[in-house]
């Protein structure tokens, strides 16, 4: 994914503040004013380019609830968080701007 | 009295939404249910069962019926987003994209002989396609219908019509795709052409309405010059506009209001997908199977 939108950069806000603690997507959605329509694909989007981590927790055995997804930032995904917090991305291509800091 | 019927129809109507509302809030969860199992057709097989579970343990934790309802559409929403392009590139297709000006998914197939009885697949792009379709060609019927055309006139002017206008949707969607690879500035001239459809697209909505809001107007110019406002037609009403415009400023105000109003209200959407980011069109390269835009 090449693109950083806006929409993934309030996920990345969202989970950046609450680090290290795990959410569920929609507390996500929740905490950065995100709607479900947008918050599913761009987790999804983030999950699959490994920015974010997910785990599955499972429910007490005998109850009917539904195991829930926590997610949580990656090692990279803290680094363009942090990245964003500290107003250092301010565009959309978020590779570029990492491979610019590393040299 | 007809103070009463409209009293009676609202008070009619109120019950009749209360109704509804009760009946939509009481099975929320089963709405909810069906609208999760539904929605998670769209997505690949291996990603069903894991998507199911994450929106029912999300829908558990939203408070009331009534966010856990908005959860489930928006949940919809998300696996078109999330499911389109997977299934557009499984039917051959080679590019998928959201049309801002027409409401819906637009696919961009170059190999239809790709398709191998894929039930599933061609059934949501079918009834996508039939219902832009058919919701064109509803529009074009509307409008048409205004102005008294016999049946068979409407039918002929909706035919080419609505060819007309998902040609130029797909002529917009080859452009808009390439623009967005290639330059901003390709983007832009895209998105300016869709404005200039959108807008046109307005003013025609607009004029019926226009010709309705100023009717009694009209008739007194008609009468006037000699017509009868029974067997006038298009033109002579046009004509009666003009009159009326160039020696009534407030008609004048008023019929430009309008008019301005439509084509802005048909062409908002798409003019803030092209300059808001976060809700600019999505593009996806079926190749490769990654957002390109």
């Amino acid at each position: 994914m090449e693109r950083l939108t806006s929409t993934k950069k309030r996920i990345l806000t969202a989970l950046f503040e609450v680090a290290p603690q795990e959410l569920i997507a929609v507390e996500v959605g929740r905490q950065s004013h995100i709607l479900s329509g947008s918050l599913y694909p761009a987790l999804r989007a983030l999950r699959n380019d490994g920015i974010v981590e997910t785990r599955w927790e499972y429910p007490v055995e005998g109850t009917s609830e539904s195991p829930r997804r926590l997610y949580r930032l990656s090692p990279t995904g803290f680094a363009i968080a942090k990245a964003i917090h500290d107003g250092k991305i301010v565009g959309t291509n978020w590779r570029v701007l990492l491979r610019g800091d590393r040299s | 009295m007809s103070w009463a019927v409209a009293m009676f129809g609202t008070v009619m109507l109120s019950i009749l939404a209360g109704w509804l509302r009760t009946i939509i809030i009481e099975n929320a969860p089963a709405i909810c249910s069906w609208l999760f199992a539904k929605a998670v057709m769209l997505l690949p097989a291996e990603e069903r069962e894991d998507q199911l579970n994450e929106w029912r343990s999300c829908s558990d934790a939203c408070a009331g019926p009534a966010t856990q309802l908005l959860h489930a559409f928006g949940c919809v929403l998300g696996s078109f987003r999330m499911g389109i392009p997977e299934i557009a590139k499984a039917f051959g297709a080679r590019s998928v994209a959201f049309s801002g000006s027409a409401f819906r998914w637009i696919i961009g197939l170059d190999n239809r002989d790709s398709y191998e009885g894929r039930g599933r697949i061609v059934y949501p792009l079918g009834a996508l396609s039939l219902i832009s379709v058919g919701l064109c060609a509803f529009s074009y019927v509307t409008v048409l219908s205004y102005f008294h055309l016999s049946t068979l006139t409407v039918v002929l002017a909706t035919v080419p019509l609505v060819f007309s206008t998902l040609v130029i949707d797909r002529s917009l969607l080859r452009h808009s795709r390439s623009g967005t690879k290639k330059s901003p500035l390709r983007r832009r001239a895209a998105t300016a052409a869709r404005v200039s459809v959108a807008m046109v697209l307005g003013l025609a909505i607009a004029e019926p309405i226009v010709l309705l809001t100023l009717g009694g107007h009209l008739d007194t110019a008609l009468m006037s010059a000699g017509i009868s406002p029974d067997t006038a037609g298009l033109i002579d009403r046009e004509w009666a506009l003009q009159r009326v415009l160039s020696s009534n400023q407030s008609a004048f105000l008023v019929v430009y209001s309008i008019r301005m109003l439509i084509a802005l209200v048909i062409s908002l959407p798409i003019m803030i997908r092209s300059l808001v980011p976060d809700t600019s069109e999505v593009f996806f390269d079926c190749d490769e199977g990654r957002e390109v835009a």
